[in-house]
């Protein structure tokens, strides 16, 4: 019988995986090593995790000298080309300082390079670099990200696009390309720990990818989800109320951690240090 | 981060998954376990910890923790089944 669970438990179960943000290491003495040896190395990592099992590989984007990596898809593309099974991701893509339709099409291509195994995490950054160094203003820092993650969802559909915002051009009847063999890029909203975020990935039925960097994951899950007010419920026909604890009552907040989890699961969460995703 | 804070987060209560193969197996499947999710993704890198040592830990998470969660977890849900 245990055996038969732990087939079950190995066949549907939870999935583990490993991230990293490309932090430039020692290489001996307190010697730092340079930036190409460090994106050199996390592919070896890459590499070590699909041979020893681990379900996913996430990179993360930073525009800082303690990190060598601000294009993760183009790690992961290498990365891709020598493995077979391990799924990989960003973690996170800083799409507000980015633009969604180029998002889309780096991470359809390495869909197609690694023969359907990429997912894009979909974040706001916890850094915040990327913003002057692409002539955004951090005082926009919700609407570039509300803007863009709205076109994101549109693009998903791959089809023809029309949308207008402020934060970049309008399109009209545009397709993008490539287009991927499944019909759509899997993506998630990773968020650090804010309710606004939960309920915007919640907004788009998004899975979410939630931080967990300090104190009990279940105390920051609640935090982050039983805060949140379904504020856009009613916006459109296919937006879910994702979360219905309300009543902040010591005996509620005791009990809904479940309730937040599962009710949590249709939105999605990022991750920056340690992740857990929910969906 | 003080020695106190470090303590506090390494504990089981914390947010670092650290120590021997079996305390960061049974630490994740917790939080698994606790929050109902889909995926769990443990960040390994951690500032200048050089390249050796990230390689060790993977085939740690991979060879030893991995499989020790998944033991647990089925063994949670066989004990629920009955």
């Amino acid at each position: 019988v245990r055996e038969e669970w732990l087939a079950v438990a190995n066949d549907k179960v939870v999935e583990l995986g490993l991230d990293t943000f490309g932090d430039v290491t020692e290489t001996g003495d307190g010697v730092l090593g340079s930036q190409a040896q460090i994106i050199r190395d996390v592919i070896a990592e890459g590499i070590l995790a699909d041979e020893v099992g681990v379900d996913f590989f996430g990179v993360g984007e930073h525009h800082r000298p303690d990190f060598a990596v601000s294009s993760p898809e183009m790690v992961l593309a290498s990365i891709a080309s020598r493995t077979e099974k391990i799924r990989l991701g960003s973690a996170v893509t800083v799409l507000s300082s980015d633009d969604p339709v180029r998002v889309y099409q780096r991470f359809a291509t390495l869909d197609a390079a690694s023969d359907g195994r990429a997912e894009v995490i979909l974040g706001r950054g916890s850094f915040t670099e990327s913003f002057p160094l692409f002539g955004l203003d951090l005082a926009q820092y919700d609407e570039l990200f509300e803007e863009k993650l709205n076109l994101f969802v549109e693009l998903m559909r791959e089809r023809e696009v029309t949308w207008s915002g402020s934060t970049r051009a309008s399109l009209q009847g545009q397709r993008i390309f490539p287009t991927t063999e499944s019909g759509s890029l899997k993506a998630w909203v990773g968020v650090g720990g804010s309710p606004e975020s939960v309920v915007r990935a919640g907004h788009y039925g998004l899975p979410l990818v939630l931080a967990i960097i300090g104190e009990t994951p279940v105390d920051s899950v609640r935090t982050s989800t039983c805060t949140a007010e379904p504020s856009r419920s009613s916006d459109t026909g296919n937006c879910r109320s994702p979360f219905t604890p309300r009543d902040t009552s010591p005996k509620a907040m005791s009990r809904p951690v479940r309730n937040c989890g599962r009710t949590t699961r249709r939105a999605g969460t990022e991750s920056e240090p340690r992740a857990a995703g929910l969906r | 981060v003080t020695r106190a804070q470090f303590d506090q987060e390494a504990s089981v209560d914390g947010s670092l998954y650290v120590g021997s193969a079996e305390t960061v197996a049974a630490k994740i499947a917790r939080t698994v376990a606790s929050l109902d999710i889909d995926r769990f993704d443990l960040k390994y890198s951690s500032g200048r910890l050089p390249h050796q040592k990230l390689m060790r830990n993977i085939e740690l998470y991979g060879t030893q923790v991995v499989p020790k969660v998944r033991e647990i977890l089925a063994e949670e849900s066989a004990l629920l089944a009955g």
